[in-house]
């Protein structure tokens, strides 16, 4: 655990699925980002991050004290370790502070290399002490739980492995046991398990019931995301080490928001040594701002029931609300890069790294040429008069007013 | 090569004896992902299996919370006594059989664990008490015949039955049932509405849900290069096939005509992966080539037509005037132009821009939010 101010809180592990992506999340609080190379990872659709990159996001995330965990989270088959042990031991030069491991052939290899410290992934699917017990005689020092595990579960856990415990504590949710679908690998010819997760789980499917014949039409396999606001205290009791935020593929409106709330939320119990904040339901509320299906709290209490399912297509959030992060400032405007289109005169929202969000109307609405608009276009740079509290990678939204 | 099978409650060991099976994997609902017997029923098994001279081995590949540890623990203690090989493949399982018995140990090394580094770790680990690993069947005959060969545990693949493509712990079909059942074994087929994929058998116990492909795999005609890698088990699963034509199938498998089990099997079959796996290469389609930055100097925030350009000057990179460039738009389209302005957004121009600058350059057509600037040698 890392200690901050009166009382010790876990680490917060922020997904960074590139390099805005990482210095948002950690300007907005982040204490950990996890990304993923060019290769090894699950993520083979995302941007990941080659070794320049890799080197700037070290450098940035180190310079404001949050750590660097590398995903090498794939099941590599024999022919898929060719340079391996190489990048292994150059992730460790670059100054990356854990890789996180799914293989146990991967394992193996970057300890042998002597690249970074181990963290077992969720996809290994830890789900008892005695799996711990047993990944740490394989030489990992942190085990990301299996998202099945429950807050008692992880306390457990720790206690008898003398391990690092990470959970998730946000984000979207595997239905299957993490490392045990392959529905993409027969039925899309690409392995969810070396980063080609077609989310087939996320499809409708027509149901038939052999005993009653019946036949109807379900998202059944479709979990809702992952919520654990209101569960911090017990993440905290149970000694859980980091608290895991899903969403590499995410916007950077997800991943600035999302760690905002969670860092304040861990900021009030540094200081408190508790989270009755009055803020809490305005944090609750900022978790409806982004892109989500319907929250669950999935295991962490109980095992998942039949509430965890997400019976439905549509996101729940309203994405829309965002506008733009700030891209940059001028002598006198702020330069928004426009995620969604809003108008002259409409009320927005600056939403500081730290504290509350400020609202202001969008005046003097231009190009970057100076020629006035009368609204925006997504995917366009504006300005807009410069406000206090303005900074590059500050996120401004939309309040619909 | 001998041939393990998945015992099913109805089956007669007797029969099933004559057929030349060496061994039956017996799970029970509680211990088992998908085996079907009651404790009771599952010692009477294992102890009639002995008196048959068949190998009885305790099936135990649950997946197992630690809340619900110390009940399976308790359960499988109870049966341990019973039987000389327990099969796991939660490492946790595993590790409790490896501590606390002293049953000889397989481990169901289907779930990732396709390399030989891996294996030979766990190999390493459990040491002589490990008799098995069960192998994956998404390894390919060129990988299998790599591993098999170089691991001294002896190795054992599905030749034939279902192939599992997904197990959630939560319970999916009853929410859908209702009042329909009370059942603690629930069977549905899905039918995906977004994808040409029908077919899928379903299945909910205690364990949770299943899912499997419409399809099951059958290696019955590959059975010379499974001797010739030097295969020691194979495992046949007689989900779908009646008793009879289950222990008919065993003793085909083990006969000289193999193949033939292929037509007696009654469901459509696939070789899987066998033959080749290629289920990584479809990854450099899921990224766009035009969206490669990695030797990019520049990206287009924004344009308007006849205004000046906005672009981010990428880490690592600099622009400066009279740089020749190669500007490629997210649709692949190219145009090559000379740097002829460079201005900060406050109007100021600049000779050169350092990298992570936002500046604007001279109107360039075609132009648009997300183009990449090359060099353009």
């Amino acid at each position: 655990m890392t200690k901050k101010m009166n009382f010790p809180i876990p680490e917060l592990l922020a997904p960074a699925g590139n390099l805005e992506k990482l210095k948002t999340a950690v300007l907005y609080g982040a204490s950990a980002v996890y990304l993923g190379g060019q290769r090894y990872g699950l993520r083979a659709a995302a941007d990941n991050f080659n070794r320049e990159q890799m080197i700037m996001a070290v450098e940035f995330a180190h310079a404001h004290g949050a750590k660097v965990h590398v995903v090498l989270n794939a099941f590599l088959h024999d022919s898929d370790f060719v340079g391996l042990s190489e990048y292994a031991k150059d992730l460790k030069i670059i100054g990356v502070d854990s890789v996180i491991v799914s293989d146990l052939g991967v394992i193996q290899t970057v300890i042998a290399a002597g690249g970074p410290e181990v963290h077992l992934s969720t996809q290994a699917s830890c789900l008892n002490a005695s799996a711990a017990k047993l990944w740490k005689a394989m030489g990992v020092t942190r085990v990301v739980l299996g998202r099945e595990a429950s807050l008692e579960d992880a306390k457990a856990i720790k206690i008898a492995s003398g391990l690092e415990v990470e959970m998730f504590v946000h984000g979207s949710m595997c239905m299957a046991f993490s490392g045990h679908c392959v529905i993409s690998n027969y039925t899309q010819g690409r392995d969810s398990n070396r980063g080609g997760c077609a989310h087939s789980c996320r499809h409708e499917y027509r149901i038939g019931l052999s005993e009653s014949e019946q036949e109807k039409n379900s998202f059944f396999m479709s979990s809702k995301d992952l919520e654990g606001l209101r569960q911090l205290k017990g993440y905290v009791e149970a000694g859980v080490d980091s608290l895991k935020i899903e969403g590499r593929m995410k916007s950077v409106h997800y991943a600035g928001t999302v760690t905002k709330v969670y860092a304040e939320a861990l900021a009030h119990y540094a200081e408190h040594g508790n989270f009755l904040s009055d803020r809490l339901e305005e944090w609750a509320s900022e978790l409806r701002k982004v892109h989500h299906r319907a929250y669950t709290e999935a295991s962490l209490i109980h095992a998942a029931d039949e509430s965890s399912i997400h019976n439905g297509h549509d996101s729940e959030g309203v994405e829309s609300a965002v506008a733009g992060p700030i891209v940059a400032l001028t002598k006198d405007a702020m330069v928004i890069e426009v995620r969604k289109k809003f108008r002259l005169g409409e009320e927005l929202e600056l939403v500081p790294f730290k504290g509350k969000s400020q609202t202001f109307t969008a005046s003097r609405l231009r190009t970057l040429s100076d020629n006035p608009l009368e609204e925006t276009k997504p995917g366009s740079l504006v300005k807009i008069d410069l406000i206090p509290g303005a900074a590059e990678y500050v996120l401004v939204r939309s309040t619909g007013v | 090569m001998k041939l393990s099978y998945f015992l099913r409650p109805s089956d007669d060991l007797v029969a099933l004896s004559k057929s030349g099976v060496t061994e039956v994997l017996i799970g029970s609902k509680h211990l088992s992902r998908l085996g079907a017997f009651d404790q009771e029923q599952m010692i009477n098994a294992a102890e009639q299996a002995k008196k048959l001279s068949l190998k009885a081995v305790l099936l135990c590949d649950a997946l197992v919370s630690e809340r619900d540890f110390p009940a399976y623990q308790k359960r499988l203690e109870a049966v341990l006594p019973y039987f000389e090989s327990a099969r796991a493949l939660d490492p946790g399982v595993m590790q409790f059989l490896f501590e606390t018995s002293h049953l000889k140990l397989q481990f169901v090394a289907d779930t990732g664990n396709h390399n030989l580094p891996g294996l030979v770790a766990w190999e390493n680990y459990f040491g002589d008490r490990l008799e098995r690993l069960v192998l994956s069947i998404e390894l390919s005959k060129e990988s299998l015949s790599h591993i098999i060969p170089a691991l001294k545990t002896p190795c054992e693949l599905l030749v034939l039955g279902r192939i599992l493509l997904f197990h959630s712990p939560r319970n999916l079909l009853s929410p859908l049932a209702g009042d329909v059942t009370q059942s603690d074994w629930i069977e549905a087929t899905g039918a995906s509405e977004e994808s040409p994929h029908k077919g899928f058998p379903l299945v909910e116990n205690m364990q949770g849900s299943f899912m499997f492909l419409a399809k099951d795999f059958c290696l019955a005609e590959q059975m010379d290069d499974l001797k010739s890698m030097k295969l020691e088990y194979m495992r046949f699963d007689p989900t779908g096939c009646s008793n009879d034509l289950a222990y008919k199938i065993s003793s085909t498998l083990l006969s000289d005509s193999p193949m033939q089990a292929k037509e007696l099997w009654p469901n459509p079959v696939i070789r899987g992966f066998y033959g080749v796996n290629k289920s990584d290469v479809l990854f450099k389609k899921l990224k766009n080539p035009s969206r490669d930055k990695t030797h990019a100097l520049a990206e287009v925030l924004d344009a308007r037509k006849g205004e000046a350009m906005t672009v981010k000057v990428l880490d690592g990179s600099s622009l400066k005037l009279g740089l020749a460039v190669k500007m490629i738009t997210p649709e692949g389209k190219i145009k090559e132009f000379s740097i002829s302005s460079i201005k900060t957004l406050d109007g100021d121009a600049l000779e050169t821009a350092p990298e992570r600058s936002i500046v604007t350059l001279q109107a360039v057509g075609s132009a648009c939010v997300k183009a990449l600037l090359l060099p353009n040698f």
